[in-house]
């Protein structure tokens, strides 16, 4: 009885045969260039981007100058004095006080028409 | 291959780009505020002065033209005045609904206080206020003196309602408003009554305001009593002039109520 060669299937290293497995072959990496349309897109994509990013920046900017309150230069001539309150009322209620004081003077600033009522007639 | 990558390249351009305006946007505008009410008032009121300076100047120009037909009747002269006419009519009746706008909007400030009665005048308000925005269609139809002149005398009989609609809305807002202070002075007083300084020093005032709460409340009875009554007269009566005498009488009420409760605040403070 001959005998037969056989391969182990489950260990590969042990190949007494030298049989080469076929194995299907990748294709070769090849760097294709992009096209120059893609390359523009590309491009305008990026400045949309950017200046995206400096509106970003300029606004942020913009509202941080906004806020900074101006300091108030003080003029030499001015004397400094205690303040006093000007009345006798406590603060919490001085400005309702004011409020209603105010109202009570205050009328409909509204001024009725003077019409000429024989335009033709 | 390429087709892919041009349709993400120009998916991603869009997207940027959106993104790049929404955001653009939303970081440069300020955001559009609700008109409050007085500013709207301020702005009515404001266009309602330049309606006026306008008609002004058209009344000038219809003297003008009025006077050179009396001087020569011709029949050049007689058109040029109905021209002038027309545009003066046109716009008074412009003039006459801006002003009858401010005040509607006015109105709403103290609304609150008596909305049935301020509701009232602000619907009389806006039916004027249509219906001299329907004469302006009519005005520029008119193509001799006697059209005008026949619209003339509707006007002025129509005149005497669009005159107590107005001065009854303004007897509605002046009555408004005192009521409404007498309301601030009262819950002011609550308020300095529950103040821990406050030792009974305010009972005497509260004891004297029902008193003083009906006679401002009398005289603004009989100042909406005095708009209320009808025009029998072919002229209008106008009652304004005795409605403010009410109104000021009030006045000196509520400021007498409030000089007290100032005195009494004062007072426990010191």
């Amino acid at each position: 009885m001959a005998e037969i060669p056989y391969q182990n299937i489950d260990i590969p290293q042990n190949n007494p045969l030298g049989f080469r497995e076929e194995m299907p072959a990748s294709p070769p990496a090849t760097s294709k260039k992009l096209s120059p349309k893609i390359i523009l897109l590309i491009a305008l994509g990026a400045i949309i981007l950017l200046l995206f990013i400096i509106s970003l920046i300029v606004s942020s900017r913009r509202k941080n100058s906004n806020s900074i309150t101006p300091i108030i230069t003080p003029t030499p001539t001015e004397i400094i004095a205690p303040t006093v309150s000007k009345s006798l009322l406590p603060e919490i209620y001085q400005e309702k006080f004011e409020t209603i004081e105010n109202n009570i003077n205050q009328d409909l600033e509204i001024e009725i028409p003077v019409i000429d009522l024989e335009i033709g007639l | 291959m390429e087709v892919r990558v041009l349709s993400a390249a120009l998916f991603l351009l869009n997207y940027f780009m959106w993104l790049f305006f929404l955001l653009f946007f939303f970081f440069n505008l300020s955001p559009v505020k609700a008109q409050t009410q007085d500013e709207l008032f301020t702005q009515y009121r404001q266009d309602y002065l330049f309606l006026r300076d306008e008609y002004q100047k058209n009344y000038l120009d219809f003297l003008n033209k009025k006077n050179v037909y009396i001087q020569y009747r011709s029949i050049t002269s007689e058109q040029d005045m109905v021209e002038s006419t027309k545009t003066v009519l046109f716009s008074r009746n412009k003039m006459l609904k801006s002003f009858l706008m401010a005040l509607r909007v006015s109105l709403d400030k103290y609304k609150n206080i008596n909305s049935v009665n301020t509701e009232k005048n602000q619907i009389q308000l806006s039916k004027w206020e249509e219906w001299l925005d329907e004469q302006n269609l009519i005005i520029p139809n008119f193509t001799n003196s006697s059209d005008i002149k026949e619209w003339a005398t509707l006007f002025k009989n129509r005149y005497l309602e669009i005159q107590n609609a107005f001065y009854q809305a303004l007897t509605q807002a002046d009555v408004n408003l005192r009521l409404y202070n007498l309301n601030e002075i009262k819950l002011l007083a609550e308020e300095i009554k529950t103040d821990p300084k406050n030792n009974n020093f305010t009972q005497d005032w509260f004891a004297n305001f029902p008193v003083k709460s009906d006679l401002i409340k009398n005289s603004l009875e009989t100042a909406t009593a005095l708009a209320q009554k009808p025009q029998k007269a072919r002229t209008f009566n106008n009652y304004y002039p005795e409605v403010r005498v009410q109104t000021q009488k009030a006045d000196s009420y509520l400021e007498s109520l409030l000089a007290d409760l100032k005195a009494i605040t004062i007072k426990f403070y010191n």
